[in-house]
């Protein structure tokens, strides 16, 4: 099975990965799996008060396609709106690093933790919101 | 037990691959029961030398040289009848696949499946491989010790079903299980 070269380089050279500061105000973490091959996907966006996206870090420990995918989607996020991160969908992802059939769940796999990032900073931000009682 | 059904040839009644009265191989079930076709009865606890001992004797009466001067349709079915009784013994012979197979009719869970574990789980999963990057030995002594537990839990999930439970909570401890083995084997494919 041929890899693009896209794939390839974001799995040798992957982009953003590191962490951030999970317990941040500003810092939505999303956690995902996929079961069927044990991948696992952290993705954490750090978002201003404008709501743009100033920071994204991953790790992921899984096959190069998911490395590759998380490794993009950070680069596609960063310096972009809540509301574009929200709206993207993992065939935009796959078509970039066109990703065989067997490994489309990678980027869904990507889509995912990004969807889980956005809603865990959304917790944050409704609980800081929140009146204190 | 297999379905008795009408030889294509001699039109006699006929249970099992091979028609008893002409020796006519017959076209396979597209989707056999695995324990079915290898004449065991589906269970979680099986002996595997009785699954080797039923396959032997199962695959020498569809073996394709017994069918070498047969039509090509015949040679072709017993292609296929062998094919099955493989599958049948590499998913049996496998505790996973087994369990899978038994809870949900599929030997694994499909790549979009997103039935999620629970994220404290699925924390404890990505410290377990980040420990493993650090100091392999410990990640993988920390999950085998959560595999055996999940495998104890299997195990008396069908033992309960034995008693009329039901196996509606073995997708989410085989998932559990997969990713602990991606831990423990260090393989991403």
């Amino acid at each position: 099975m041929a890899y693009s070269d896209k794939l390839v380089d974001h799995f040798e050279n992957p982009r953003n990965m590191g962490v951030l500061d999970k317990d941040s105000d500003e810092v939505g973490t999303g956690l995902v799996g996929a079961p069927a091959c044990g991948d696992v996907m952290k993705l954490q966006l750090q978002i201003n008060d404008q709501g743009i996206i100033e920071d994204a870090k991953f790790k992921t420990f899984g096959c190069g396609s998911a490395i590759a995918s998380s490794s993009l989607v950070t680069e596609m996020v960063k310096g972009k709106t809540v509301e574009y991160a929200e709206n993207l969908e993992n065939g935009a992802i796959a078509e970039e690093l066109s990703l065989p059939p067997v490994k489309i769940h990678c980027s869904v796999l990507a889509e995912d933790a990004i969807k889980a990032a956005l809603a865990d900073y959304r917790r944050k931000q409704a609980a800081r919101n929140a009146p204190t009682a | 037990m297999l379905a008795v059904t009408q030889c294509w040839q001699c039109r006699e009644p006929v249970q099992g691959p091979v028609c008893a009265g002409c020796g006519a191989i017959q076209p396979p079930p597209a989707h056999p029961e695995l324990f079915t076709i290898l004449g065991l009865s589906p269970s979680y606890t099986i002996d595997r030398k009785a699954v080797d001992k039923a396959w032997r004797g199962a695959s020498r009466k569809v073996h394709p040289d017994r069918f070498a001067g047969a039509s090509a349709v015949q040679r072709r079915m017993a292609l296929q009848w062998t094919a099955h009784l493989n599958r049948a013994r590499k998913v049996i012979r496998d505790d996973t696949q087994r369990a899978w197979y038994l809870a949900t009719g599929s030997e694994r869970p499909g790549e979009r499946d997103k039935n999620q574990p629970d994220p404290a789980f699925l924390e404890q999963v990505f410290e377990l491989n980040m420990l493993r990057a650090e100091d392999p030995a410990a990640a993988i002594e920390r999950a085998r010790g959560l595999q055996s537990t999940e495998q104890e839990r299997l195990s008396a999930l069908f033992q309960s079903q034995a008693q009329g439970g039901t196996l509606d909570g073995a997708p989410a401890i085989l998932g559990r299980l997969n990713y602990l083995r991606t831990v423990i084997d260090g393989g991403h494919e």
